[in-house]
């Protein structure tokens, strides 16, 4: 009988032991939540040194569904220069927010011409809200202090900036179809706060439509400028030659419409930096024929387009006005693209403004 | 002097850095990157929130989110059951220093998801079906409308890793050029089941060789489409069956560290590279000979719209109007109408399937618009869209039935594709097929009382009969049998053959055997029956995909 009891107990202890093991084994989360966190991607080093360390690297950490992203460049030479950038990124469902911190030498202007050289220090906050793939809304918050740096071309102020800006971007253009339009409203300033400088704002618009002919496509631009008080002289607006402030030039994203900068701009027959002012009005009209493959849809790597343009520009510096009214180029060009680099060269014949002579226009990128 | 000569090469180094830099990313400055750095561009907008979780297994971490549970433990048994000895038993040899590491998976549940997501790192163009980054160690997969292309992608894509991810260290330190696209993608083809490989792939493959445009391996290795993924995976098949298999690991090996020259392959295979593309160039004339002795068509015959790329799935009305997919606008698929001459767009978003109500009225159109694969009707008239929501979840496929008053809805709720009837108030009427194979393709009888699907069979896509009660086996050559349609007169026509030449039959309803109606070069890779024998069929011919108007 107490041989029984004792089976029937042990048996029951064998029991409470392993059915929650067995109960645990299948109710055990087969899932876990995914949290996310940075791990390094890459880190490019290169280092020398011959009493002093110089110093060039770059480097990656990013989380495994890249939610999170921190992007950092190191660039230094002995102890008196130490440039550097550091960026980071979360992208949430429906934002993206960035921050930056960055000491950088920047070059402002197309690489094959004189443009402006500074030295810019600064913080920027960023967020973007997508609503779709066509459509969004950027905001800047950005604090830069910039000062001269070597020779340049153009006069560079040594101030600092404290600025904001705003803009709704709609671009449905479709580079197969060769149809849609790109637009963008952008409304930003500066304060004199935290001891920068400026107070101004400033406002931009611009609009591009392209219509296919087949295997010609037609593309109409308006773009328009104005700054309402003090601003950097070198981040007002400049005409003249084909001024790709988001292709030619390394320190675009600092000032990338942001703070009053140098918007896109395309005024053919007509030197780089000819027109400085604090409004702008541009048009340009640009008819394309595809040379080569028959249709855009056919394109498997290289194309090649011919085109004639007309291009159009006032630009004013408070009430006294800069060009003729307007000054027009026209002229000829053709595009190359390689493999989704366009590579352009224009011949633009300045109509009406003493002085001026024709020019070629070489570009890289989309110029509009 | 020289230390001031060396600080001026510094700067001109840093300079250069900051170029490179500076033209992938267009900035040295702002490295953050929201999506909003160019004032124009498209931008990555992901349709919903998504909830991450993470499945591990003994060689992988599976990453999914909501609705994608039974999707996850269908990848978990393809990876670990099937994908991972498949491959890994012929590379182990690459892991006796370098220890294998977990792969990190990340699966989306729809094309719109993996193309808006930071973790593909694709533009919005891309329309590949995954993406394997060796670096990393982790592959990218969108969850496939079917089981057999998700084995085949998840296959595909862990190759990549496997046997790339051991040279990554020779990779990141420069030391090699690494293997050419021809082998990488060659491989990751190669270790695909073979029923899983895209048959667009090897239709595109014929079609060069027939025209002797039979590209050589320095423009194979740029691997830029079908063409070159099919010839990739050719050479590569070819090199395992003359040499054999365990040669494969030996030459990725031999090609990273010795580097890729005629030198390495003459120590392997005794042949020079040019040897070996001759070689291989003269068995492919062997293999793609069907069909070589038939006229071309489209010499014969113009396409209807020779301006839209990539033309698929073609439907029209009584009244002549023509129905179509292109991806003319960079997007897979718009939806198109054309009327006589005239071609327009009939939707702003992606339509992965679609098909139009027996009155012309109004159609039904599948789009991962909001992520997830959803229905959605478009009335003709007005051009409104309002979701259709059937009971099934995930519908892959659609197909309305003659009568009007139901639909076929493929569906793929537990990994794989089946195929339901569902009311137009989207109950689940019947179930027509619902095995742990797929069955996909729904065509419906002109009397609505059939429907005729594809499954396979022995390795074979065969055509079956069902109407929720009996399943009918209707071909059964050792042929593949696809994209079934139905005449008014009740006759049956398939797409038939293998080797990447597919051509037009009829079916005999009562023994399954088929008669081609077909006669020409070119592959049909899709057919419309139209009235008095005449059909619109989709050729591939030189790269395109295009619609072309038939009578016998």
């Amino acid at each position: 009988m107490l041989t029984t009891t004792i089976r029937r107990l042990c048996c029951l202890l064998l029991l409470l032991l392993f059915t929650p093991t067995a109960l645990q084994a299948q109710v055990d989360p087969i899932y876990q939540e995914y949290r996310s966190q940075l791990e390094m991607e890459y880190f490019l080093p290169f280092i020398a040194y011959d009493g002093s360390f110089y110093v060039a690297t770059y480097g990656k950490m990013s989380s495994i569904l890249r939610d999170q992203e921190l992007q950092f460049v190191l660039l230094a030479s002995g102890e008196e220069v130490v440039n550097f950038a550091l960026g980071y990124t979360w992208h949430a469902p429906y934002w993206s927010y960035g921050l930056n911190l960055y000491q950088m030498p920047i070059y402002t202007g197309p690489m094959w011409s004189a443009g402006f050289w500074e030295l810019q220090k600064g913080v920027s906050l960023l967020a973007s809200r997508h609503f779709n793939n066509e459509k969004r809304l950027d905001l800047r918050l950005q604090f830069e202090d910039f000062s001269p740096l070597s020779l340049p071309r153009f006069p560079v102020e040594k101030a600092s900036i404290l600025g904001f800006e705003a803009t709704a971007t709609h671009d449905n253009f479709s580079f197969l179809a060769q149809d849609g339009h790109r637009e963008y409203f952008s409304l930003g300033g500066a304060f004199p706060l935290l001891g920068a400088d400026f107070k101004y704002l400033k406002a931009e618009v611009d609009h591009r439509n392209y219509f296919s002919l087949g295997r010609s496509s037609l593309v109409l631009s308006a773009r328009g400028g104005k700054i309402w008080g003090d601003y950097p002289v070198q981040r007002g607006f400049a005409l003249g030659g084909i001024q790709q402030v988001s292709m030619s030039s390394l320190g675009t994203l600092t000032n990338a419409g942001i703070l009053g900068t140098l918007a896109d701009t395309v005024l053919r027959g007509y030197s780089e930096y000819r027109f400085f002012g604090d409004g702008f009005l541009l048009s340009n009209i640009e008819l394309r024929l595809l040379a080569w493959p028959s249709s855009y849809q056919k394109i498997r790597g290289t194309a090649f387009t011919l085109l004639a343009f007309s291009d159009a520009a006032w630009v004013w510096k408070g009430s006294s006005q800069q060009t003729s009214s307007p000054s027009i180029g026209v002229g000829v060009g053709f595009k190359f693209y390689f493999f989704g680099l366009n590579l352009g060269l224009d011949y633009g014949i300045p109509l009406n403004t003493p002085g001026e002579f024709p020019k070629w226009h070489f570009s890289i990128g989309e110029v509009f | 002097m020289a230390k001031k000569h060396r600080f001026y090469i510094l700067r001109l180094l840093l300079f250069f850095f900051i170029l490179t830099l500076a033209y992938p990313s267009y900035s040295a400055v702002e490295l953050s990157n929201t999506g909003g750095e160019f004032r124009f561009g498209k931008v990555k907008a992901p349709p919903r929130p998504l909830q991450w979780k993470v499945l591990t297994t003994p060689h992988f971490e599976i990453f999914f989110y909501q609705g994608m549970e039974e999707l996850s433990q269908r990848s978990r048994i393809i990876l670990e059951e099937e994908a991972f000895d498949r491959v890994f038993s012929d590379f182990r040899d690459l892991y006796t220093l370098t220890p294998y590491r977990k792969i990190r998976v990340i699966l989306f549940a729809s094309r719109k998801e993996y193309q808006n997501s930071q973790a593909s790192g694709l533009s919005l163009s891309d329309s590949s079906e995954g993406v394997a980054h060796i670096l990393i160690n982790r592959l990218v997969v969108i969850g496939q409308p079917t089981f057999r292309d998700l084995r085949g992608v998840l296959t595909h894509e862990i190759t990549h890793l496997i046997t790339l991810g051991p040279f990554k260290g020779d990779l990141l330190s420069s030391m090699t050029q690494g293997a050419p696209g021809w082998i990488a993608e060659g491989l990751a083809e190669y270790y695909m089941p073979a029923e899983t490989r895209f048959p667009q792939r090897e239709v595109a493959l014929r079609d060069v060789v027939l025209s002797e445009e039979v590209d050589a391996l320095e423009q194979i290795s740029q691997v830029r489409g079908n063409l070159h993924y099919a010839e990739a995976w050719s050479l590569t098949d070819y090199i395992a069956n003359k040499y054999g298999q365990a040669q494969l690991s030996q030459m990725l090996k031999a090609v990273i560290k010795e580097g890729y020259k005629d030198q390495t392959f003459k120590r392997l295979f005794n042949r020079s590279l040019k040897e070996l593309w001759t070689d291989w160039r003269q068995e492919l004339t062997s293999i793609y000979q069907e069909g070589a002795e038939f006229p071309s068509y489209t010499q014969l015959s113009s396409p209807l719209f020779a301006e839209y790329r990539d033309q698929t799935m073609v439907k029209t009305t009584k009244e002549g109007q023509i129905f179509f997919l292109s991806s003319h606008q960079g997007r897979f698929y718009d939806l198109y109408l054309a009327e006589g001459e005239k071609v327009k767009r009939l939707t702003e978003q992606t339509v992965s399937a679609f098909d139009l109500s027996p009155d012309g009225q109004q159609l039904i159109f599948l789009s991962d618009q909001d992520g997830e694969r959803k229905l959605y009707l478009l009335s003709l008239e007005s051009g409104a869209v309002t979701p259709f929501a059937p009971e099934v979840t995930n519908p892959v496929e659609v197909a309305w039935s003659p009568q009007g008053d139901r639909l076929a809805v493929t569906a793929n709720r537990k990994g794989d594709a089946d195929l339901f009837v569902v009311g137009l108030d989207g109950k689940i009427l019947s179930v027509i097929a619902d095995s742990p194979a797929d069955e996909t393709s729904p065509a419906w009888a002109p009397d609505g009382q059939w429907v005729a699907f594809v499954s396979t069979l022995q390795g074979y896509d065969q055509i079956h009969l069902g109407n929720g009660k009996t399943t009918r086996l209707l071909t059964r050559q050792a042929l593949h049998h696809r994209k079934p349609a139905w005449s008014k007169d009740g006759k049956l026509y398939c797409l038939t053959g293998e080797k990447g030449y597919y051509r037009l039959a009829e079916v005999d309803l009562n023994n399954g055997q088929t008669s081609f109606r077909w006669d020409y070069r070119e592959t049909v890779l899709e057919m419309l029956p139209q009235e008095d024998e005449a059909f619109l069929v989709v050729l591939y011919n030189a790269g395109r995909s295009e619609i072309y108007r038939f009578q016998r």
